[in-house]
C-alpha cells in the first residue's frame, strides 16, 4: 500500500493505492509511482485553489471579498457561482434545512468546499489510470475500486475514543462515506432554531462524496425530522449516534458492517 | 438498529476512520497517523 498525504483545508487528506507492480518490468512500476505523485500533487493543488477562492479564515479569498461586499456575487467567477448554486439545489433538495448562507447571510460554502477537493483529487487519480485508491479528508472518505481486504472503514465512538461503533466496507456503488458531527472542528452547521439536539453525530454513505457530506451535515442541523427526510428520500445508508451514545442506523448501512 | 457492540480498531484491517476530524480528537489523529506511517494496512 502506498500513502500520500498532505495539509489542506485545516485538516489532512490521505491517499490510499494499493502497491504498485508491474508484471512486465521494474521501470514501468517505477513510472507508475511518479504518476501516482503527480497525480496526488495535482489534487493537492485543486485543494488548495479552492481553500484559496472560497475560504472564509483568509481575508483574501474571493468569498471573503464578497462577504465584506467589495464584490457583487453577479461579478463572481465562474466557480463561485456554480459551486454557490448547486449549494442552493442541495438547500432545495434537503427542505432548507442545508443552507449555504450564515444567520448573518453570508455565502458560506464551507459545507460543500471539502467534497469539491475530494471528487477533484479522484478525478485527477483517475485521469492518470488510478483506479483503486481511498481518500480520507478529515474524516471523510472516498473509496475507488477495491484492495486485497477490501475498503474498510471504521465509524468512530464520539463518546469514547477507544473503540469503533462498527466497520463498513465501501465497494461499488457505495463510495463515500462522510460524517457530520456537533463538536467538530469548522463544520459549520446553522441548526434551525427549533431543532432538537438528539444526534451528536451522523454517517452517511452515498454513491458521491457530495451527497454524503450534505446529507450527514443535513441530519445533524435537522435532527429526527431531517433523519427521515433523508432516509426516505434519498438512497444513502445511515448511522446517527444520539446524544445517550446509543445509535441509530438504517438497513442500508446494516448491509455494509463487515461480520 | 444496530446492536451497541463496540469493535476494537487494532483487531481490524481498517483503512480509515470516518467520524472525526483529525485535528479536533488527539486519538484519532494518532491512529490515523499510525495506519499512514503503516502503509501496508490495507
Amino acid at each position: 500500500m502506498s500513502v500520500h498525504s498532505f495539509e489542506t483545508m485545516g485538516t489532512v487528506v490521505s491517499v490510499r493505492v494499493p502497491d504498485l507492480v508491474d508484471t512486465f518490468s521494474e521501470g514501468a512500476t517505477q513510472v507508475r509511482a511518479i504518476q501516482l505523485d503527480a497525480a496526488v500533487a495535482t489534487g493537492e493543488a485543486a485543494f488548495a485553489k479552492l481553500d484559496a477562492r472560497f475560504s472564509l479564515y483568509r481575508d483574501d479569498s474571493e468569498i471573503s471579498r464578497i462577504a465584506r461586499g467589495e464584490l457583487q456575487l453577479a461579478d463572481s467567477s465562474d466557480e463561485m457561482r456554480k459551486a454557490y448554486a448547486e449549494a442552493l439545489e442541495w438547500r432545495d433538495r434537503t427542505q432548507y434545512t442545508f443552507t449555504p448562507h450564515r444567520p448573518d447571510g453570508v455565502i458560506d460554502l464551507s459545507g460543500t468546499v471539502k467534497a469539491l477537493g475530494i471528487q477533484a483529487l479522484a478525478d485527477s487519480l483517475f485521469a492518470a489510470g488510478f483506479f483503486h485508491f481511498l481518500i480520507n479528508a478529515g474524516g471523510d472518505v472516498l473509496a475507488a475500486g477495491t484492495t486485497e481486504s477490501g475498503w474498510r472503514v471504521g465509524i468512530a465512538n464520539p463518546k469514547d475514543s477507544d473503540t469503533l461503533l462498527g466497520v463498513i466496507e465501501l465497494a461499488d456503488p457505495w463510495h463515500a462515506m462522510a460524517t457530520s458531527g456537533n463538536a467538530q472542528r469548522g463544520d459549520h452547521i446553522w441548526r434551525r432554531p427549533d431543532t432538537d439536539l438528539t444526534f451528536i453525530q451522523a454517517s452517511v454513505v452515498a454513491a458521491d462524496i457530495m451527497t454524503a457530506d450534505v446529507l450527514a451535515t443535513t441530519i445533524i442541523a435537522g435532527g429526527q425530522d431531517s433523519l427521515d427526510f433523508v432516509t426516505h428520500n434519498f438512497d444513502v445508508a445511515v448511522h446517527v449516534v444520539k446524544s445517550d451514545g446509543s445509535t441509530l442506523a438504517n438497513a442500508k448501512f446494516s448491509d455494509l458492517l463487515v461480520d | 438498529m444496530l446492536n451497541q457492540e463496540a469493535v476494537s480498531a487494532q483487531s481490524r484491517n481498517i483503512s480509515a476512520i470516518g467520524g472525526a476530524t483529525y485535528t479536533s480528537n488527539a486519538y484519532i489523529q494518532s491512529y490515523q497517523e499510525a495506519l499512514d506511517k503503516a502503509g501496508f494496512t490495507a
